[in-house]
């Protein structure tokens, strides 16, 4: 069984210091990449919501 | 990827779209959170929060608390729902659980051969779901990703990209535009 946890949790166990993202001069490691998406949920569930509850995103591409 | 890690669902957003189509997609599914990174004029009445990229974005991280992912998510829950183009008629949420975007991924890792060493040039749209799949795969295998804000056919020439995702209108740039420079 597997989520879009699984991938992160991997690769920052596998591979915690070797480059995940480059976005312009900005590139982070999979340790930081899974911790920036870790702060991301805490984040969003510290705004009061719930499981299953929808985040959208307007955005053109970049680590964040 | 940290949105459905945590049990939401993400719905990526169409930058080419207009304000109506917009508006009905944060209204039909009912979003309560809009991470955007352009001024959100009129939508912002649609949610309960809007948080802009980057100040606001980045603020929220540092103040944050970090939360373990994938807590009681299951691979049946619903991940995403992908508003469609509408280019048959009025857009739809498509929704696509963990299982539906995972199996997704893996398929893409049995057809393009992955490796550590790729580089891989994120280009393809990610609020499409041809360009987020790839993301997930990448992930897995250990490959490094370059993010591009916008479509810019010479930068995987210039950056010496081995794997990047492409289009057709891609591929007609590369053949018309030849010799590349």
């Amino acid at each position: 069984m597997h989520t879009f946890a699984d991938p992160l949790r991997y690769a920052s166990r596998m591979a915690p210091t070797k480059t995940a993202v480059i976005d312009g001069n900005e590139s982070i490691d999979f340790a930081e990449l899974h911790r920036r998406c870790r702060l991301l949920a805490g984040g969003l569930l510290a705004l009061g919501l719930d499981k299953g509850d929808r985040v959208a995103i307007l955005a053109s591409n970049g680590q964040r | 990827m940290g949105v459905p890690a945590a049990g939401l669902v993400v719905v990526p957003l169409n930058t080419r779209h207009a304000v109506t189509e917009l508006k009905y997609a944060l209204e039909d599914s009912q979003t309560k959170v809009l991470l955007i990174d352009r001024d959100p004029g009129e939508l912002a009445d649609c949610v309960n929060h809007v948080i802009l990229i980057p100040d606001a974005y980045d603020a929220m991280l540092s103040a944050a608390q970090e939360r373990e992912l994938g807590v009681d998510v299951r691979e049946s829950d619903l991940a995403g729902l992908f508003y469609t183009g509408g280019t048959t008629g009025k857009s739809r949420g498509v929704m696509l659980s963990h299982r539906n975007l995972i199996a997704n991924a893996f398929h893409y890792m049995t057809t393009v051969p992955q490796r550590e060493d790729d580089l891989m040039l994120v280009m393809a749209p990610l609020f499409h779901a041809a360009g987020s799949n790839g993301v997930i795969a990448n992930i897995w295998t250990l490959g490094t990703q370059v993010t591009l804000a916008a479509f810019d056919p010479n930068a995987c020439v210039r950056e010496e990209l081995p794997i990047v995702l492409v289009s057709m209108v891609f591929i007609q740039y590369l053949r018309m535009s030849s010799p590349m420079s």
